[in-house]
């Protein structure tokens, strides 16, 4: 643009803020991952069992289930909504893949899971765009009659068949590829795909407008309702193969796994700084979120705090994370 | 009006945010019972100002004397305490409550029960004994009893005012834009009660576009311009085209009128009460109606934004469109007359504009074209100067006045035919006002159609060819240009607001 030679004065107005304030801006906006640094190096220092291998499989287990529902919860947060339904989706998947599977085979197994889990999410798409229903009480519907169908059609006792579920199965949920777990591997692959699709894709842009102005999403010619109810189904199908990869950790479809599950993904997703107004947040902060939760419960669990304390000192965080956010907001 | 004594003396305001100078060595005389206009372009430093009065922000140099005391308020509450009130564009009124609880908000005359063994109760006679005097005293006749939400925008905007004066015996009332969302005889109903309430010595700040209210109303008028006082002008001292030539620093020459544009094909017809709505290639249609009328309904729904459209007509076959993404696909753009419905503010000013376009940007896999848009993008921000010119910028960093020229960008992108205009110039400063309307003309140049809905008569005068006048959903009057009654005093009439109230 400017001619070498030739002194670029910007327009009035347009002065870009100085060189201090851009980086503390950068700063700011790197928060979740400063924080996680932060949070990892206290815990090291305090305990010597933090960076151990043992500890940090058992971290990345821990978490890869996690992190799979909190991207879907992500895409449900940016386009304006909230899912409370993740929790029973998941153990409703992980049934259904534990049974599927041992009649079916391993691989219809977990196609059952995701599934299950995509179907529980046009309900809730469906009921939230088609009968306007607030997205908090649909899903809390949907999560009630949910965990009540899961423990109905099991009797309530987990499934893993006389002999167990299949071997191959069985291998997923323990075997590692270049020293970390498959289970692991799978948000990360995931994580590619989803991070292109929501910051890439001109699908990720009508999610962004739809949670940022439905009204203007809507007057610039995209189908709102189409678009809000797919970041359900995106959600739920996530749901789906995090109760496929729960089923392979624990070796059987739980009726009463996932529970808390939502609100754990809820918490990462704000942590990460989603807002809940949507149409604001990144894929790669909620990721940093849910690391956060994780280590944060881990080195709680290393220094031999009281399990209650860890509820605690989660809610605190989330609770900061929220106030975090409104200050953002408040100063823009 | 004679001048009082001086109610505000600051002198020497200075501020800055970082780097951007928002006030440099700003001075403002205010006296008692007068009427003190301040204008400039969005960005001027107006809203600074009004903060630094309000103590929202401190200033980093320069004084304030109220009255000759000091005067360096920490926030609002303590302005208001001292005796001046800011009154928002936006009404903050409680639209549940009634009048008389609006009126004496948090400040209800209580009744004690059992020598305050009970919680106090509210007394109802004495409150509205209390909101009668107080409307009294500004002379309304408002029951006291009818609940917000039942009033005009001009009557909730009497109610405030009387609160404000009610509530803190404010002496200095700062009114922001507070005939934005007037019609024109609820405007001369304000300017009655500003009148009554300058009588009373009250001193009054007045904040607006509408520079032709401003010299009807404002003793005297200070310009700003790039945070600094660029003039000050007494009643009688000063025309329109003065303040806009000091806000913007350069000699605007009036609203040139278009020669006859030849009138091309019909490109589409909406139906209305009493006759259609037609707009063809190479012309602009203008559509005047009072706030309230239809003519909003008739840009929405020739749109697909609203239910309703049936019997349209495009390129003169009967045609269907019941949603925007039709209306887009057709080659139709829309700027709705409210900027929050059209923009997404924390999406960039780039996506924005591309919003419409994501469909045909996208390629396979459902990537889109980044290269291509950010083309576009960087072309149409160059061409209607839109500041800062960063397409990564999120949109609600941008000034009004330059997200409407985002808005009107989108339009300008890809092949489109109409344009459906819904008060476009609403609330943006002159450059900018006259930015857009050159676009507009310019789109009507190259062969495009243009419905142009605006309550700014003259400049529906000015730039359009033929003028649809509506009363309430009706079709009164179509005005051609060159035609004996293409004026605004024959517009007026037809719109029925001939005579002044």
């Amino acid at each position: 643009m400017t001619e070498p030679g030739a002194v670029a004065l910007p327009p009035a107005g347009t002065a870009r803020p100085p060189q201090r304030l851009r980086l503390r801006a950068a700063l700011l906006d790197q928060t979740p991952f400063l924080v996680l640094l932060l949070l990892c190096t206290a815990t090291a220092l305090l305990t010597d069992r933090f960076l151990t291998p043992i500890n940090i499989g058992n971290l990345m287990l821990q978490a890869s289930v996690m992190a799979v529902l909190a991207m879907g919860m992500t895409y449900v947060i940016v386009s304006g909504g909230f899912d409370i339904s993740v929790g029973s989706t998941v153990a409703a998947a992980a049934c259904a893949a534990a049974a599927v599977m041992l009649e079916a085979g391993p691989v219809a197994g977990a196609l059952a899971g995701v599934l299950v889990g995509c179907a529980v999410g046009l309900v809730n798409g469906v009921l939230i765009t088609r009968l306007d229903l607030n997205p908090f009480i649909a899903t809390l519907g949907s999560m009630v009659v949910v965990r009540g169908l899961v423990l109905l059609l099991t009797g309530g006792r987990p499934i893993s068949g006389e002999e167990g579920l299949p071997d191959l199965f069985i291998l997923y949920g323990q075997a590692r590829l270049l020293g970390i777990p498959l289970l692991t591997w799978t948000p990360i692959l995931l994580f590619v795909l989803l991070w292109w699709v929501l910051h890439r894709s001109a699908y990720g842009k009508r999610l962004f407008a739809t949670g940022g102005n439905r009204e203007a999403a809507f007057l610039a010619g995209i189908a709102v309702d189409r678009v809000r109810a797919s970041a359900y189904v995106w959600c739920g199908g996530l749901a789906g193969v995090a109760g496929v990869m729960l089923c392979a950790r624990l070796q059987s479809g739980q009726p009463t796994s996932g529970e808390f599950y939502e609100l754990m993904a809820i918490a990462a997703a704000v942590v990460g700084g989603a807002s809940l107004h949507g149409g604001e947040g990144r894929l790669h902060k909620t990721i940093a979120g849910v690391l956060i939760i994780v280590v944060l419960a881990n080195a709680l669990n290393l220094m031999n705090v009281d399990s209650y304390w860890q509820r605690i000192a989660i809610g605190v965080v989330i609770v900061a994370a929220a106030a975090a956010d409104r200050l953002r907001h408040a100063r823009n | 009006m004679a001048a009082g004594r001086i109610a505000l003396e600051a002198s020497g305001l200075r501020k800055a945010f970082g780097r951007t100078i928002a006030l440099r060595d700003v001075s403002l005389r205010l006296h008692e019972g007068e009427a003190h206009g301040l204008v400039g372009e969005n960005g001027a430093g107006k809203s600074s100002l009004l903060k630094l009065l309000t103590g929202i922000h401190r200033a980093d140099a320069g004084t304030m004397l109220l009255h000759g005391r000091r005067f360096a308020p920490t926030g609002p509450a303590e302005a208001r305490r001292a005796g001046l009130a800011l009154v928002p564009q936006e009404l903050r009124v409680v639209r549940e409550m009634t009048v008389a609880d609006n009126l004496l908000l948090g400040r209800w005359p209580l009744r004690r029960h059992l020598g305050g063994l009970l919680p106090a109760s509210v007394d109802r006679r004495a409150a509205e004994a209390a909101a009668l005097a107080a409307l009294a005293r500004l002379g309304l006749a408002l029951d006291p009893r009818r609940a917000m939400r039942d009033l005009s925008f001009g009557e909730a905007q009497a109610v405030v005012l009387a609160r404000e004066l009610a509530a803190g015996e404010a002496r200095i009332l700062i009114l922001d834009e507070p005939t934005a969302s007037l019609e024109r005889a609820e405007v001369d109903r304000l300017f009655a009660l500003l009148k009554r309430m300058r009588a009373q010595g009250i001193a009054l700040v007045f904040v607006s576009h509408r520079l032709d209210e401003v010299r009807r109303l404002c003793d005297r008028v200070t310009v700003l311009r790039d945070g600094a006082v660029v003039a000050e002008h007494a009643r009688g001292a000063f025309t329109e085209l003065d303040l806009a030539r000091d806000m913007t620093g350069r000699a605007l020459d009036a609203l040139h009128a278009p020669g006859t544009r030849e009138a091309g094909a019909e490109l589409l017809a909406v139906p209305a009460e009493g006759g259609t709505v037609a707009v063809h290639a190479g012309r602009v249609t203008g559509l005047a109606g009072l706030l309230g009328a239809g003519t909003g309904a008739i840009l929405g729904a020739a749109f697909g934004a609203r239910r309703g459209a049936a019997g349209l007509r495009l390129r003169g076959r009967p045609a269907r469109i019941a949603r925007p993404a039709e209306a887009i696909s057709r080659g139709i753009g829309y700027v709705p007359s409210e900027r929050a419905r059209a923009l997404v503010p924390a999406l960039s000013v780039r996506d924005n504009i591309i919003l419409p376009h994501l469909r045909a940007m996208t390629g396979r896999f459902g990537g889109f074209d980044a290269g291509a848009a950010d083309r576009a993008v960087a072309v149409l921000i160059r061409r209607l100067d839109i500041r800062p010119a960063d397409p990564a910028l999120p949109a609600r960093a941008l000034s009004g006045g330059n997200q409407q020229k985002l808005i009107f960008a989108r339009w300008l992108m890809g092949e489109f035919h109409t344009l459906l205009l819904d008060e476009p110039t609403h609330g943006i400063d002159v450059a900018a006002k006259r930015q857009l309307l050159r676009l507009v003309d310019e789109f009507a140049a190259r062969g495009g159609g243009v419905l142009l809905a605006s309550a700014e008569l003259h400049e529906l005068l000015a730039l359009a060819d033929e003028v649809v006048a509506l009363r309430g959903d009706a079709v009164a009057a179509r005005m051609q240009r060159g035609a004996a009654d293409f004026t605004e005093a024959a517009l007026r009439s037809a719109l029925g607001t001939g005579g002044r109230a």
